[in-house]
């Protein structure tokens, strides 16, 4: 492990200090010559030849290898080509621009989407390079053949459309406690609710949609986002009522005057959502779901002050359901996840449906088109650029 | 649908291989490591076991005479379904969601293959308030804990906890 978190450091370094030689429009893999430079600038920092990193990454069966994903960062952060030509290879953590922040998310996102749903699961331990991204243009995985293939077959999701924008469909149905049961649906109060009680799902909202008494829909979202980055939609009212009165002396003559305190509840609902496309026409959706709800009629009393014991002064004593859904699940494009809790105390529940599906635009994939492929045309499986794996023959280039 | 050619060829080079052991393909983490990205060749492979078993079936009946010529009537039905394997791979078309959800409930699904929809991880918490009580039930996916605090105003330091109750439920949905 030891060697392998300095196999890190000093990969990250070899390119820190060498990077490559970029053309104008395409990156071209390091030569067997070249690769040679890296690892032999990197065995001079006293490195016994014992613990050459690749005799480690044969011994733990891992592989390093290096994806050009200069197309993905282009389409999951299309303004980042305008940054400077200056700044190239610059770290994007070092820039403060608009485009920068744009490129750094995009870059989190993809690195943080290989981390969490790559098959079989990265031990961070026993594995500790991981995931990296160096140059803001070049995947670095640590992993083992099935990792890298699962790699290989994220990145293809992401270049056969998988950076367009998804839709998400919400809905929120309050429903009768226990409504779920009586319809068939051998489920538990709190939980999720998967496809294999799709026909009760859609009775629920079929039910919901007729406005039957005790089915209401109470909020029905939907919001197109970009794949790989945080996504939020909230709707808050607020709701000041007065919860007590206090007695305060006023000056200049001091009076004693009757004075409300008022408190303000937020009620309405918000949702974060992350959307990672999948291979296998697949989705991840991170959820955080909040919702505040006020019963109603909104119970008050009257009470008495005693700078008027005469008069009657009102309060209110709202009783006040806050929920928290946080998931993450993985779905077929279309397939739908509902979470169902009780939305009170008493006698109601809530059912939280949730459906990812493509946007599917006219005339195909804006990138396709960008990168001078017909509408109609597939991509290369292997995405256009060239993927840099170690070591490799040298690529015909006129400049190297 | 993910799946290069190459994997392709590796993925039936290996379920035939497995299947001429007379062994589960499924069984072979390689073969459900390249399956797992590709819900059609999984369907196709699993057609192919279900005919495989189908005609096995059939040569297991009661009344079945043996006869010189089964080998090699199983041998061309291996390699008829092969072939049909062979010439669905390159087709290239979207695995509908309805094709990706009908493997999911009609098959059984080895341990490692996701079906149409899994939920990996859910916690939900509620809380109701009111003025002098609060109620927070909290459920992480396995159990719920519902707890009972009595609310002592804006001056009390801590509220004290009336009741604690735990109880252990299926996450529901499906699990992977």
């Amino acid at each position: 492990m030891r060697r392998l978190n300095r196999y890190a450091l000093l990969l990250t370094a070899a390119f820190l200090t060498a990077p490559l030689q970029a053309q104008d429009d395409t990156l071209q893999p390091p030569s067997k010559k070249e690769w040679g430079e890296i690892v032999e600038r990197s065995q001079r920092k006293a490195i016994p030849e014992d613990e050459a990193p690749d005799v480690v990454l044969e011994e733990d069966e891992l592989r390093v290898t290096l994806y050009d994903i200069r197309d993905l960062v282009l389409d999951l952060a299309p303004s980042s080509h305008s940054l400077p030509k200056s700044l190239e290879g610059e770290y994007v953590d070092r820039l403060d621009t608009e485009h920068a922040k744009e490129l750094k998310t995009a870059l989190d996102g993809l690195t943080n989407a290989v981390r969490r749903h790559v098959v079989p699961p990265m031990d961070s331990k026993a594995n500790p390079l991981g995931v990296q991204i160096i140059e803001d243009r070049l995947l670095v995985v640590s992993g083992t053949e099935q990792q890298h293939e699962w790699v290989k077959s994220f990145l293809l999701r992401l270049r056969r459309g998988g950076t367009a924008m998804v839709k998400v469909e919400t809905r929120c149905i309050e429903i009768p406690r226990g409504a779920l049961a009586a319809l068939g649906a051998k489920t538990p109060p709190m939980g999720a609710v998967g496809p294999e009680h799709e026909a009760v799902v859609a009775t629920v909202l079929q039910n919901a949609f007729q406005k039957k008494e005790g089915w209401e829909l109470t909020s029905s979202p939907q919001l197109v986002v970009h794949p790989l980055r945080k996504a939020t939609l909230s709707l808050v009212n607020q709701m000041a009522y007065v919860k007590e009165w206090r007695v305060t002396m006023v000056q200049p003559e001091a009076t004693l005057i009757a004075d409300p305190v008022i408190d303000v509840i937020e009620e309405g609902f918000s949702f974060d959502y992350v959307v990672t496309p999948l291979p296998g026409d697949r989705y991840a959706v991170d959820v955080e779901f909040w919702r505040a709800a006020v019963e109603r009629p909104i119970e008050t009393r009257k009470v008495r002050v005693a700078t008027d014991p005469a008069t009657d002064n009102t309060i209110s004593i709202p009783v006040v359901t806050r929920m928290t859904i946080e998931s993450t699940f993985t779905a077929a494009s279309g397939k739908a996840i509902a979470f169902v809790t009780p939305a009170n105390d008493q006698d109601r529940d809530l059912l939280v449906w949730i459906q990812v599906s493509p946007i599917r635009m006219p005339g195909g994939g804006g990138r396709i088109q960008a990168l001078g492929y017909a509408s109609d045309e597939s991509p290369s499986p292997e995405g256009p650029r060239v993927e840099v794996e170690p070591p490799v023959e040298p690529a015909p280039s006129d400049g190297r | 649908m993910t799946m290069t050619n190459d994997e392709r060829e590796r993925l039936w080079a290996l379920v035939h291989a497995r299947l001429d052991e007379r062994r589960d393909p499924l069984a072979d983490e390689e073969v459900t490591g390249l399956l797992v990205d590709d819900p059609e060749a999984l369907h196709e492979v699993l057609d192919l076991s279900r005919q495989l078993r189908a005609l096995e079936a059939a040569g297991e009946a009661p009344d079945a005479k043996p006869s010189p010529w089964t080998p090699l009537a199983v041998a061309a039905g291996l390699l008829l379904l092969a072939l049909g394997a062979w010439a669905l791979r390159g087709s290239g078309e979207e695995v509908s969601p309805t094709t990706a959800g009908a493997v999911a409930e009609s098959e059984p699904l080895p341990p490692n293959l996701d079906p149409s929809a899994v939920v990996h991880r859910l916690t939900i918490t509620v809380t109701t308030e009111r003025s002098d009580e609060r109620v927070v039930t909290r459920f992480d996916g396995e159990r719920s804990e519902r707890t009972v605090e009595r609310l002592l105003g804006d001056d009390a330091t801590a509220a004290p906890v009336l009741a604690t109750i735990q109880t252990t439920r299926s996450i529901g949905g499906n699990q992977p």
